[in-house]
């Protein structure tokens, strides 16, 4: 079946299925409502939710994280504009041009435009990646073998650690500390046992739903106590907008949904990152003549037409090689992991309707966005009137619940502890959570990868690096590195000249 | 400029807030211990009471209904829907009390 057919089946299963409609509406709804409060986000309800997937189907767990990632990109582009807080960071710049243009009573139109601008992006990306995911797939089958797998990883690692963190060596030093946290328990392939100090606990390693549980609910639990809750009364204003405002800037849009599908497909860049850099080219292009930073509508069309460009992009290297590139889609794979299925191209043979019903889910999710984003304009104002304090005491006891119910040991929720401590800790020095998390399920992929692809080539790394998709993969993985020491050395000689003047 | 993951770089650094972060952990490490002490059925309610007091909500009728409607839907919500086995605390006359909670709502559960 090619992936159009499969996106026809898994429409029909899907539309006549009343539990994945349920699961679809809940997505949308907790997706784009997490999104737009500000403090919390996707990243957080998807933690909070992992645990209990286990009780749906895969299909539908898949289905669900896959909605819950359209919407929630997109979620928090309404509170970005009317109170210049990204309700998420993938929508920190559409703040930017967004907020004024508000400002100056063009609240609708910037709202108007942004919600045209994620369903376009996320409609056009999906149907890109329905076309290419299996035709990537069945070429992975033969040509990906577990050396080629360790050098994407490799090159995720070193680009989530480049664009992650504030600095080259905070990011590298996240993804390091993930990948060490990746190395307790009992190794893959000699099942020796490494940094157990004699506890039958860590035998089997940091379970990864505590993990992410503490790195991405505990975490914001703890980064929102320090505030005290605030409300400021705005609300959507000026002419409302039409298709016509897309289509006169048609080459803007084009160039987003580009650079947002090409940005989602590398790991470790992702949503946020698209938005920025189709921003930046949006403004390095417009030269002088634009208004950006000053309320250009360019602005917000560049951000939010990226940022769901990329989600679409993100989830071909999950379907097809199994390979997460991001915080959210890392939980995928930690649902395939509940289900005790194997992540990685097969699905396209032993679960084609699981790929129907992610392909159904995405792009139903981003034709949705349209009535979504009517609704959020009018709710938002009140949304933001919900006293934090009340729904952070309930997330812990959601998070605890999720923390044990896996392996009912108490030691889970400890791990989840120390894990939300620490990442409180690391955000609030620039190290990057992502990273951390992406080093925890990519170094687990990668090691073993590495350990099957020495047995397979003599144990000759020399041998392995024959391999050509594997040595670029390498060698770019090294050029990136080098190239961010390099501007890091760089930008900070000129900083030192400029405090000693 | 930091990109991607959940960084921001927004709140301020205040002692009060610091002291709030404290706050936040040390009762969610209290909550975690009173989990396998106390039993979930008993911690739960109590730790939400607790926590809207630390954090300023001095109407006791709002944070007694709070912590008591949030805990029975959760209550329900594992025990009667989802059959997940929470713990149920270790002193013998605590144990009691969560297993009659507990038995309370798979009965629930059960009927339904």
């Amino acid at each position: 079946m090619s992936g159009y057919e499969l996106l026809l089946s898994g429409l029909g299963a899907l539309l006549h299925d009343p539990v994945a409609i349920g699961l679809l509406a809940l997505g949308l709804l907790g997706g784009s409502v997490f999104g737009a409060i500000p403090g919390i986000n996707m990243l957080t309800l998807g933690a909070v939710i992992l645990p209990f997937t286990v009780r749906l189907e895969p299909g539908h767990a898949i289905m669900l994280y896959s909605v819950i990632y359209c919407s929630g990109v997109f979620g928090g582009a309404i509170t970005a504009i009317l109170f210049n807080i990204p309700g998420a960071p993938e929508n920190a710049a559409t703040a930017i041009d967004g907020h004024p243009m508000a400002r100056q009573g063009q609240a609708r139109r910037a709202i108007g435009v942004a919600i045209l601008c994620s369903a376009t992006g996320g409609i056009v990306s999906t149907l890109v990646m329905i076309g290419a995911a299996q035709g990537l797939a069945r070429w992975a089958i033969s040509a990906i073998q577990p050396a080629e797998i360790f050098g994407i990883v490799v090159l995720g690692l070193a680009i989530s650690a480049t664009v992650g963190a504030a600095t080259i060596w905070k990011g590298w030093l996240s993804v390091l500390a993930g990948m060490l946290l990746a190395t307790v328990g009992i190794d893959p392939v000699e099942s020796t046992p490494r940094f157990t100090f004699g506890s039958y606990s860590l035998y089997a390693g940091f379970q990864t739903v505590p993990m992410i549980l503490g790195v991405f609910a505990l975490s914001e639990i703890l980064n929102q106590s320090r505030r005290s809750p605030q409300g400021r009364d705005a609300h959507a204003s000026g002419p409302p907008v039409g298709l016509a405002e897309l289509w006169m800037h048609r080459v803007t849009t084009l160039r987003s949904i580009v650079i947002g599908f090409l940005s989602g497909l590398v790991p470790g860049v992702g949503a946020t990152l698209a938005a920025f850099v189709s921003y930046g080219t949006a403004k390095a292009l417009a030269g002088r003549e634009g208004t950006f930073g000053r309320g250009d509508i360019r602005g917000v069309i560049s951000a939010e037409t990226a940022n769901n460009a990329a989600t679409g992009a993100a989830m071909i290297p999950v379907l097809a090689l199994g390979l997460p590139g991001g915080a959210l889609t890392a939980m995928m794979i930690g649902v395939y992991q509940l289900h005790g299925m194997e992540p990685g191209p097969l699905i396209f043979t032993n679960a084609p309707d699981i790929v129907g019903l992610v392909f159904a889910a995405m792009l139903l999710a981003n034709v949705c966005i349209l009535g979504l984003g009517w609704l959020e304009a009018r709710t938002v104002p009140h949304l933001r009137r919900i006293d934090i304090r009340y729904l952070m005491g309930f997330l812990l006891v959601l998070s605890s619940i999720g923390a044990y119910a896996e392996r009912n040991l108490m030691i889970d929720l400890w791990v989840m502890f120390g894990a939300g401590a620490c990442a409180w800790v690391l955000r609030h020095s620039g190290y990057s959570l992502t990273g951390l998390v992406l080093g925890l399920i990519l170094g687990r992929i990668g090691e073993t990868a590495f350990l099957k692809a020495m047995i397979i080539n003599d144990q000759s790394f020399p041998n392995m690096l024959s391999r050509p998709i594997m040595a670029i993969c390498l060698a770019l993985a090294a050029t990136i590195t080098l190239v961010g020491i390099c501007r890091s050395l760089r930008v900070r000689l000129p900083g030192r000249a400029a405090t000693a003047r | 400029m930091a990109f991607g993951g959940t960084d921001r770089p927004d709140a301020e650094d205040e002692p009060a807030s610091m002291r709030n972060v404290l706050a936040a952990a040390g009762l969610s490490l209290l909550y975690l211990k009173a989990i396998d002490w106390a039993g979930f059925y008993l911690a739960t309610p109590l730790f939400l009471a607790a926590y809207l007091a630390t954090f300023g909500e001095r109407r006791p009728l709002r944070v007694a209904l709070f912590s008591s409607l949030s805990s029975l839907v959760f209550f329900f919500a594992f025990t009667s829907l989802l059959f997940i086995s929470l713990p149920t605390g270790q002193p013998e006359a605590l144990y009691r009390l969560n297993i009659v909670i507990q038995q309370f709502f798979l009965s629930i559960g059960a009927a339904s």
